[in-house]
C-alpha cells in the first residue's frame, strides 16, 4: 500500500486513465449537438441559439484556460480577452431572441429555449479531457470577477470625467493629477534658485543613484559581463565598483529627508547666515534642471524596467504557483482597455445597427435616438469601453453563478459537463413543448437530456472501474442502445397519449391545484420507493 | 428484505398509483370524480376557497423543495469492492517500491533541491568524476590527462557542458541570460546537457563533432556494434500452469446474484424533472407539456424496473503466454470470460487479480464487456516478471443491470494459469547432461586420454592398438603412439553480489540488479555442475546467520566449498541470496553510498576470499556493478593469477534509457566500471534483461580459455 509518495515510486496508470472512455464523451457531444440543433430549428430560434452557443462555448473555453497550470500568465491573459466576446455573444443571442419574440418571429418563451441550449453548450465544453468541476469553476470565477472589477473601475474614470465635465464644467482628470504633478515638478525639477534647494537636489540625485543601482542589478548586466569562470573579470569588477558608489545613494537619501524638510519649513533660518557669495553659486548648481530632470528620469526608467523585467521573468518561468498570475492579468487588462477604447466603439455601433434592424421601425427609431444620445454624451470611446466591460460583467455573472451553484450543490461538483448538458436540453425540450413547437424535436430533446445524463454517470463509473486502457466500447454501445430504445418507447408513448386527446382531454374546469397536489403526492411516494 | 418491509413498500406503491390515477381523473373528468369520491369533492371545495395564487405559490414552494431534496439525494448506496475502483491508492496495476532503490535516486533528489546554478557544485563534482572516467576509458589516456581535458573543456563539443564541468571555460551568453531569467530552470538545463554530453562521449563521439561519428575502444581499435548475446526469442507459446487438482476446465457453476450496489436513488432527480414538466403544463394549461413528462418518467420506471438476472454463470480461463520466464521478462496474460448461462449480460466488468508485487507493463487487466449466452470476451495485458512464484487473486466481476441501476460484485475462480513463476535457473540455461565418458569440459595442456590431438611418442608396450599411428609405421616402420589432450573436471568459483547497493532497479516494476544476479548465478552453478565441473560458491551481501544451514565465510562472503555436490547447502544459500536480493527495504536505508571508491576493508575481504579459492579455479563474477566493490574483487583475483569472467546484469535500463537524470548518470557510472573491469577479465557479458539468460550464461562459461 502506497503511504508516502515522497518515499515510494509506484508504477500505476496516470490519473487521466480513470476518466470516462473517449467513446462516451464523443457520443454525448453528438447527442447534445444534434438534439439541441433540432429543437432550436423547431422553435425558429436558430440564429439566436447559434449566437448564444458561441458565447457559451467561449465561456467554457475561458473556464478551461483559467483552470490550467501550464503557461499560466498567458492563460490568464487569454481568459481576460475571451471574457469580452463570450459575454458579448451571450448578450447578443439573448437580444436577438428577445427581438424575435417582440416582432413575433419567435414564440413567447423562446428565450428559455435559447438559454437552455446555451447551458447545454457550456456543458458540452466540459466533456472532453479533464473534467470541469468545482475547482475549475472557482478558479475561473476568481479570474473573471477580478477582470470585471478592474474594468468597471477603469471605465468609471472616463464616465465620471464626462459627467463632471458636462454637468459641473470641471474636467476631473485635469484636477488632482495635474496639481500633484505640477507640485512635484516644481520641487524636484525646476525649483527656484533662492534659497538654494539643497534638500530636493540631494533627494533627486540620491533617488537617481538608487534607481541606477537598481537598473544595473535588475538588467542582465552581470549576466552578460560575467562568464562564470573562476578568473576575475575586469568588467564585473568595474560594475561592482560602480554599484558600490551608487549604493551611497541610500544614506544620501536618508540625509536628504531632513534637509528637504528644513528647506521647506524654515529656509531663511538656515540660509540667512550664509554669505551671498556662497549662496548664489550653490543655488545655481543645485537648481540646474538638467541634472534634476535626468535623476527623476532615471527613477521613472527604473520603475518601468522593474515592471518589464518582472513581466518577462514571469512569462519565461512557466512553473508559476500563483493562481491569479498578476502578469497575465495586467496584460489582459491592457488588451481589454485598448480594444474597448480604440475598437469598442465600432463594435457598439455595429451591434446597435443589428438590433435596430431586428426591431420594428418605430422601435428601431426610438432605439437609435437613445443610442446616439448616449454616444453624444459620453463619447464613442467610452461607450465602447463600457460595452467591453458590460460583456465581461455578464460573463463574470455567468461563471460566478456556476461556481456558486457547484458549491451549494445545484451544479455537480465533479464533472459539470453531463449534468449541465442534460439540464439545458431538458429545459429547451420542455419549453419547446410549451410553446407548441413540433413534437418530435421537443420530445427528442427531453429524451436526449436523460440519455446524456445517464451516459455521464455510466461513463464516470466505467472510467473509475475499468479505465481508458480497458476495453469497453461494446458495452458502451449496448448501454446506449438500451437507452435509445427506452427513448423511442417513451416518445412513442407520449405521441400515443397526445393522440388520445381527442378521446380524452383535460377538462377546462379541472382544479389545477388539486391535480398538482395529487401529482406531488404521487411523485413523493415514488421517490421514496426508489430509496434502496 | 424482510416480509414486513416488502409489504409496506407494496402498500406505499399502491397508494402512490392510486393518488396519481385520482389526480389524472380530476384533471380529465373532474365532475364525475368528485361525485364518486367525496373526499376529493371536499378537497376541491376547500382548495376552491383558498386564493388560487396563494395556493399555486405554496405548491411551487413544495415542488421546489421536493425537487431540491431529490436533486441533493442523488447518491448511491454501494459496497464497492476497492479492487474495481481503479482510482484508489493501490490499484492492481501498481507496483510500489521504496524510491531510494530506484537507480540514481540519490543524485536525482540532490538535483531536485537545486534552485540556482550556484548550488550545482556537489552535482557537478559527481558528474565531473564521471566525465573524467569516460574520457579516460574512451580516449585511452591517463587519469591526469583526462582531468585536464575535462577542466579545459576539450572532452566535448557541447560548450555548455564543457563550462559546467570546466574550471576556466566560459559559459555561453545565452545560458547566462537564461540563468538571469530563470535560475532553477537553467540549472536543470545545464545538468541535462552535461549528462547528455557524457553519454555521447561514452558512445565515442569525438569532441570536434556533434553527434556520434565513430566508436573507439580503449586500445584504439574500432568497436563493432554490439550484437545481442543470443538469438531472437522463441515465439511465445501458451503455457498453462494448472494448479487445480483435477485440472478440469468445465463451466463455472452458476452463482446466485445478490445486489451489492444500488444506483436507483440516482434517478430520483428525474422525478423532480417530471414534476417540473407537469407543473409547467398545468400552469400554462398545456396538455402537451404534461404528456411530455412521460419521457423522463419512462426512464425512471426503466431504471427502477431494470433488475439483475437471478443467477449468472461464468467461466474464466487465464493463460500465461510464455514458455520460459526469467526475471525482468515481459509476460503476456490472457483472460477469457465466457457467459455459460442463459441470460444476456449487458454490462459485465472484469478485473483480474494481478499479483501484488507485479506491475502491469502494457494493456489492462480490466474490461467492460457485453456477453450473450455462450459468448466469450478476452482481455490481454502484460506484467514484468519478478523472481519467484506469484499467485493471481481471483478475478473480480461486477454485473450490472441493463439500466445500470443495480449491480452485484462477486469473485470468480479462474481456471488455467493461477500463478506467474520464473523458470528454475537450471531449466533456463537448458542443461544437457555430458556423455558418460567425458569427465569435464576444461582441457589440460598434458597429453593423455582425450579427443583432440596433442602429440606422438615412442610406442610402449601396453599402449592401445587403436592409438598406434599405423600410417607412420607403414612409411617408416616405426611404432609411434598418438597422444590426445587430457580432459578432466574443471574448477570454478561463482562469486555472487547481492549487497544492498546492488538492490537497485530502473523502474518500480522491474527486478533489482541483485535479483538478476542471483538468478544468473544459480543458473551458472547448475550449468557448471551439469558439465561436471567442481564449483564453489561465494555470496556477498548475506549473513551466514540468514542461511538455513550452517555455512562458513571467506572474508565478507558466505562460502560453500563444494556447491556442485553439497546441493542442500547450496540451495539454502541461494534461497537466502534471492530473499536478500528482493529486500528493498533494507537497501533503501543505505543511501548516498559512494559508488566510486570501495569502502574500507574491501581489499582485505577480497584477499581473504581469494585465499579460500582453489588455485586452478576459474572465477565467474556475477554482479550488476552498482559500485566499485566488484571491480576490487576482480582486480584482486586477477593479481592472484585467476582467470575471471563477468556476467553483469543491467539494472539501469541502459545508457540514455533512464527515466530521470540521476538514472542516466548511474548508467554511465556502471559502464565506466565495466570498462575498468574489462582488462581484468577474460570475458565481460553485459547482460541486458531482455535477452535470454541461458545464452548470456553460456557465453560466459563457454568463452573460457584453455589451461
Amino acid at each position: 500500500m502506497r503511504t508516502d509518495r515522497d518515499r515510494e515510486t509506484v508504477s500505476a496508470p496516470p490519473a487521466r486513465n480513470w476518466r470516462p472512455p473517449p467513446v462516451v464523451t464523443a457520443l454525448s457531444v453528438v447527442v447534445v449537438v444534434a438534439a439541441g440543433g433540432w429543437v432550436a430549428t423547431a422553435v425558429d430560434v436558430g440564429r439566436a441559439t447559434a449566437t448564444t452557443a458561441v458565447g457559451a462555448g467561449l465561456v467554457g473555453l475561458l473556464v478551461r484556460l483559467a483552470g490550467t497550470d501550464r503557461f499560466r500568465p498567458a492563460a490568464v491573459a487569454a481568459t481576460w480577452v475571451v471574457s469580452f466576446p463570450a459575454g458579448g455573444f451571450v448578450v447578443a443571442g439573448t437580444l436577438l431572441v428577445s427581438a424575435d419574440q417582440f416582432t413575433g418571429t419567435a414564440p413567447i418563451g423562446a428565450v428559455f429555449v435559447v438559454t437552455g441550449l446555451g447551458v447545454a453548450t457550456f456543458g458540452v465544453t466540459g466533456l472532453p479531457g479533464r473534467p470541469v468541476g468545482r475547482e475549475e469553476l472557482s478558479s475561473a470565477a476568481q479570474v473573471v470577477v477580478t477582470a470585471a472589477i478592474a474594468l468597471v473601475a477603469t471605465t468609471l474614470f472616463p464616465i465620471v470625467d464626462a459627467v463632471t465635465t458636462r454637468e459641473i464644467g470641471v474636467a476631473v482628470s485635469a484636477g488632482p493629477f495635474e496639481s500633484v504633478a505640477e507640485r512635484l515638478v516644481t520641487v524636484f525639477v525646476t525649483p527656484p534658485a533662492s534659497p538654494p534647494p539643497v534638500g530636493s537636489f540631494l533627494a533627486a540625485v540620491a533617488c537617481g543613484a538608487v534607481a541606477s543601482a537598481s537598473l544595473l542589478r535588475r538588467l542582465p548586466v552581470r549576466a552578460l559581463l560575467d562568464d562564470e569562470t573562476d578568473d576575475p573579470s575586469p568588467a564585473v569588477a568595474t560594475v561592482d565598483r560602480v554599484l558600490g558608489v551608487l549604493d551611497y545613494g541610500w544614506p544620501a537619501l536618508l540625509l536628504a529627508g531632513p534637509v528637504l524638510v528644513v528647506d521647506t519649513v524654515a529656509p531663511t533660518v538656515v540660509w540667512g547666515g550664509v554669505p551671498r557669495s556662497v549662496r548664489e553659486p550653490l543655488g545655481a548648481v543645485t537648481a540646474t534642471p538638467a541634472v534634476r530632470a535626468f535623476a527623476v528620469g532615471l527613477v521613472v526608467v527604473a520603475l518601468v524596467v522593474w515592471l518589464l523585467v518582472r513581466l518577462v521573468r514571469t512569462g519565461y518561468r512557466t512553473r508559476l504557483g500563483t493562481r491569479t498570475a498578476t502578469g497575465g492579468a495586467v496584460v489582459g487588462w491592457v488588451v481589454s482597455c485598448w480594444f474597448g477604447w480604440w475598437r469598442g466603439g465600432e463594435v457598439a455601433a455595429t451591434l446597435a445597427t443589428t438590433v435596430a434592424e431586428a426591431l420594428p421601425p418605430t422601435a428601431a427609431a426610438s432605439f437609435r435616438r437613445e443610442f446616439d444620445a448616449v454616444v453624444g454624451y459620453y463619447g464613442l470611446e467610452t461607450v465602447g469601453l463600457a460595452l467591453v466591460t458590460g460583456c465581461v460583467v455578464v460573463t463574470s455573472g455567468v461563471v460566478l453563478s456556476l461556481a456558486v451553484g457547484s458549491v451549494v450543490g445545484l451544479v455537480p461538483a465533479t464533472g459539470v459537463g453531463h449534468g449541465l448538458s442534460a439540464a439545458g436540453l431538458f429545459a429547451a425540450g420542455g419549453v419547446g413543448l410549451a410553446v407548441d413547437a413540433r413534437l418530435a424535436p421537443s420530445l427528442t430533446a427531453l429524451a436526449a437530456a436523460v440519455a446524456v445524463w445517464d451516459l455521464g454517470g455510466y461513463g464516470a463509473d466505467l472510467g473509475g472501474e475499468v479505465g481508458r486502457r480497458g476495453q469497453s466500447r461494446r458495452a458502451v454501445f449496448v448501454h446506449l442502445g438500451g437507452s435509445l430504445l427506452v427513448s423511442v418507447v417513451a416518445g412513442g408513448g407520449a405521441v400515443l397519449a397526445l393522440r388520445a386527446r381527442g378521446v380524452v382531454g383535460l377538462a377546462p374546469d379541472a382544479p389545477a391545484p388539486v391535480v398538482l397536489l395529487g401529482g406531488v403526492a404521487a411523485l413523493v411516494v415514488f421517490a421514496s420507493l426508489l430509496r434502496s | 428484505m424482510s416480509r414486513l418491509r416488502w409489504l409496506v413498500r407494496r402498500l406505499v406503491g399502491v397508494v402512490g398509483v392510486t393518488v396519481a390515477v385520482v389526480a389524472a381523473a380530476v384533471a380529465v373528468v373532474p365532475g364525475r370524480t368528485t361525485r364518486l369520491l367525496p373526499p376529493v369533492a371536499r378537497l376541491t371545495e376547500s382548495v376552491g376557497s383558498v386564493e388560487s395564487r396563494l395556493l399555486l405559490a405554496g405548491t411551487a414552494v413544495v415542488v421546489g423543495g421536493v425537487a431540491a431534496l431529490l436533486a441533493r439525494a442523488n447518491g448511491t448506496q454501494t459496497t464497492t469492492d476497492p479492487t474495481l475502483d481503479g482510482r484508489r491508492d493501490d490499484p492492481v496495476e501498481a507496483a510500489a517500491v521504496p524510491a531510494a532503490t530506484i537507480t540514481g535516486d540519490a543524485l536525482q533528489r540532490r538535483l531536485d533541491r537545486v534552485r540556482d546554478t550556484d548550488e550545482l557544485d556537489g552535482v557537478a563534482d559527481r558528474l565531473r568524476s564521471l566525465a573524467v572516467g569516460v574520457e579516460r576509458t574512451t580516449a585511452g589516456v591517463e587519469e591526469a590527462t583526462a582531468r585536464e581535458r575535462v577542466a579545459t573543456g576539450e572532452w566535448t563539443a557541447d560548450s555548455l557542458a564543457a563550462a559546467v564541468l570546466g574550471e576556466s571555460v566560459p559559459v555561453p551568453v545565452g545560458a547566462r541570460l537564461r540563468r538571469w531569467l530563470d535560475g532553477s530552470g537553467e540549472a536543470r538545463r545545464r545538468i541535462r546537457r552535461t549528462v547528455t554530453a557524457i553519454e555521447r562521449r561514452l558512445d565515442g563521439e569525438t569532441p570536434q563533432t556533434d553527434g556520434p561519428k565513430e566508436t573507439t575502444t580503449p586500445d584504439g581499435g574500432v568497436q563493432q556494434p554490439q550484437t545481442g548475446v543470443g538469438d531472437a526469442h522463441e515465439p511465445p507459446t501458451a503455457h498453462d500452469e494448472t494448479r487445480r487438482g483435477d485440472g478440469s476446465d468445465g463451466a463455472h457453476p452458476s452463482a446466485r446474484l445478490q445486489t451489492t450496489d444500488d444506483y436507483r436513488t440516482r434517478w430520483r432527480g428525474w422525478l423532480g424533472g417530471t414534476l417540473g414538466l407537469v407543473g409547467l403544463g398545468l400552469l400554462y394549461g398545456s396538455p402537451v407539456v404534461v404528456v411530455g413528462a412521460v419521457v423522463p418518467l419512462v426512464y425512471v420506471a426503466y431504471a427502477a424496473g431494470s433488475a439483475l438476472p437471478e443467477t449468472v454463470s461464468l467461466r474464466v480461463r487465464r493463460t500465461v503466454l510464455a514458455e520460459q520466464i526469467t526475471p525482468g521478462d515481459t509476460v503476456s496474460i490472457r483472460l477469457a470470460v465466457t457467459n455459460t448461462g442463459d441470460s444476456v449480460l449487458s454490462d459485465l466488468r472484469v478485473v483480474d487479480g494481478v499479483p501484488e508485487t507485479l506491475g502491469v507493463a502494457d494493456g489492462s487487466p480490466r474490461a467492460a464487456v457485453a456477453l450473450r449466452p455462450d459468448e466469450t470476451a478476452t482481455l490481454s495485458y502484460t506484467v514484468t516478471a519478478q523472481r519467484g512464484h506469484y499467485e493471481f487473486d481471483d478475478p473480480q466481476v461486477r454485473v450490472r443491470s441493463s439500466a445500470g441501476s443495480s449491480a452485484a460484485t462477486l469473485s470468480v475462480a479462474a481456471t488455467g494459469a493461477t500463478a506467474v513463476a520464473t523458470t528454475p535457473p537450471a531449466t533456463a540455461v537448458a542443461v544437457t547432461r555430458a556423455a558418460p565418458l567425458r569427465v569435464g569440459e576444461a582441457t589440460a595442456d598434458s597429453g593423455g586420454e582425450g579427443l583432440e590431438f596433442h602429440s606422438t611418442r615412442e610406442y610402449r608396450p601396453g599402449d592401445p592398438r587403436s592409438r598406434v599411428d599405423w600410417r607412420q609405421f607403414a612409411k617408416r616402420r616405426e611404432l609411434v603412439t598418438t597422444q590426445f589432450r587430457e580432459e578432466r573436471a574443471g574448477r570454478a568459483v561463482v562469486l555472487l553480489d547481492v549487497r544492498p547497493s546492488a538492490r537497485r532497479s530502473a523502474t518500480a516494476a522491474t527486478p533489482t540488479g541483485a535479483t538478476y544476479a542471483a538468478y544468473a548465478a544459480e543458473a551458472a552453478v547448475e550449468r557448471l555442475r551439469a558439465d561436471g565441473d567442481d564449483v564453489s560458491l561465494a555470496v556477498l551481501g548475506i549473513d551466514a546467520d540468514a542461511v538455513a544451514t550452517p555455512v562458513t565465510t571467506a572474508g565478507e562472503a558466505v562460502w560453500v566449498a563444494d556447491a556442485g555436490e553439497d546441493r542442500a547447502r547450496t540451495r539454502a544459500v541461494f534461497e537466502a541470496a534471492s530473499e536478500a536480493a528482493a529486500d528493498r527495504e533494507s537497501a533503501s536505508r543505505e543511501t548516498d553510498v559512494s559508488d566510486r571508491t570501495p569502502p574500507r576493508g574491501t581489499d582485505t575481504a577480497a584477499a581473504a576470499l581469494v585465499a579460500r579459492c582453489p588455485a586452478d579455479a576459474q572465477v565467474l563474477l556475477v554482479s550488476p556493478f552498482t559500485d566499485a566493490v566488484p571491480v576490487s574483487y576482480a582486480r584482486r583475483f586477477r593479481v592472484a593469477g585467476y582467470a575471471v569472467t563477468t556476467v553483469a546484469p543491467d539494472h539501469t535500463g541502459g545508457v540514455g534509457g533512464g527515466s530521470h537524470l540521476g538514472g542516466r548518470a548511474a548508467a554511465v557510472g556502471r559502464q565506466l566500471r565495466l570498462r575498468d573491469v574489462r582488462p581484468l577479465c577474460r570475458t565481460v557479458v553485459d547482460w541486458p534483461g531482455d535477452r535470454p539468460l541461458g545464452l548470456a550464461v553460456g557465453r560466459a562459461i563457454d568463452g573460457g580459455d584453455r589451461r
